[in-house]
């Protein structure tokens, strides 16, 4: 998949993500930006998916972008760099959804208790429509580490080999995790062979 | 056999997401950051010295583990000052 991408930017006339890391190792922020342009949606689509919070997703972006312009020295221009994004994103997504429900989701219990402004309320509920709230806590309650492998095999579009290289997890770990989050969305969205979700599976044109 | 749901729910989860979009202002705020930020040239942490015996087995994850993560973490410290320890 990396070198399909290398090639085609080679084909468009691109500059390729090694040179523009390259590029960055000597301190040019254009590369930087560049790179954001390039891979932007890459990060925050997989932070959105892990956290399931947009604005979480937001500065995880940023977050990533920076670690990026911090650590381009070791970085190793030889190699693609998307594993190195979607590694760091995973890790910083965990960090986030374990931090989240350690420390600011009592907080926020407890701030919407007071303020009598419950999650569940009819006038929070119809701020998202009621099938994605579905998909979003269907997502939600994988663990941690089976929602990483689903994000990355459904929403990135990776091989398994290629997960369990970016995890650093064995292949089998890999497809085990898979096929438990496989059922387990299955299960909590109430998919089966004969019924599919009509309203949420249009592709776009 | 997976194939069909494999599908669906990929359209699923990709559809969910492109409900939202990276931020406007992203790249601007981005290149902002990292102009303030010093650039990590050098392992600064390699340069602290390390234990050359770092084989102990790691005591002091349980409660009741206290005594022998005392013991081990004074004669490591003992041995790497060069102190002989007496006790």
């Amino acid at each position: 998949m990396e070198v399909c991408q290398s090639h085609s930017a080679e084909r468009e006339g691109l500059v390729l993500d090694s040179d523009l890391v390259r590029s960055l190792q000597t301190g040019n922020l254009e590369a930087l930006g560049v790179l954001y342009d390039r891979h932007q949606r890459l990060v925050f689509r997989t932070a959105l998916a892990i956290t399931g919070d947009a604005e979480a997703a937001a500065d995880l972006l940023q977050e990533v972008f920076l670690r990026l312009h911090r650590f381009a020295s070791h970085i190793d221009v030889g190699r693609p760099l998307e594993p190195w994004l979607y590694r760091m994103t995973t890790n910083l997504s965990y960090t986030w959804v374990k931090r989240h429900n350690r420390l600011l989701r009592p907080l926020e219990d407890v701030a919407d208790w007071i303020t009598g402004n419950r999650k569940d309320s009819p006038a929070v509920r119809t701020e998202m429509d009621e099938s994605w709230r579905q998909v979003q806590q269907a997502i939600s309650s994988l663990p941690l580490s089976h929602r990483g492998v689903v994000v990355l095999y459904y929403v990135d579009e990776l091989s398994v080999q290629e997960i369990a290289k970016i995890l650093s997890i064995p292949v089998g770990t890999v497809k085990s995790r898979l096929h438990y989050g496989r059922q387990a969305l299955k299960k909590s969205l109430d998919l089966s062979q004969d019924r599919i979700f009509t309203e949420l599976t249009y592709e776009f044109t | 056999m997976n194939g069909n749901i494999d599908l669906t729910l990929s359209r699923i989860l990709k559809n969910w997401l492109s409900r939202h979009q990276p931020p406007v202002y992203g790249r601007a705020r981005l290149l902002l950051a990292a102009a303030d930020m010093p650039r990590k040239k050098r392992n600064f942490l390699a340069l602290i010295p390390r234990t050359e015996f770092n084989d102990y087995p790691t005591y002091g994850s349980n409660a009741n583990e206290w005594a022998p993560a005392t013991f081990t973490w004074f004669f490591e410290q003992s041995f790497q000052t060069c102190i002989q320890a007496r006790v």
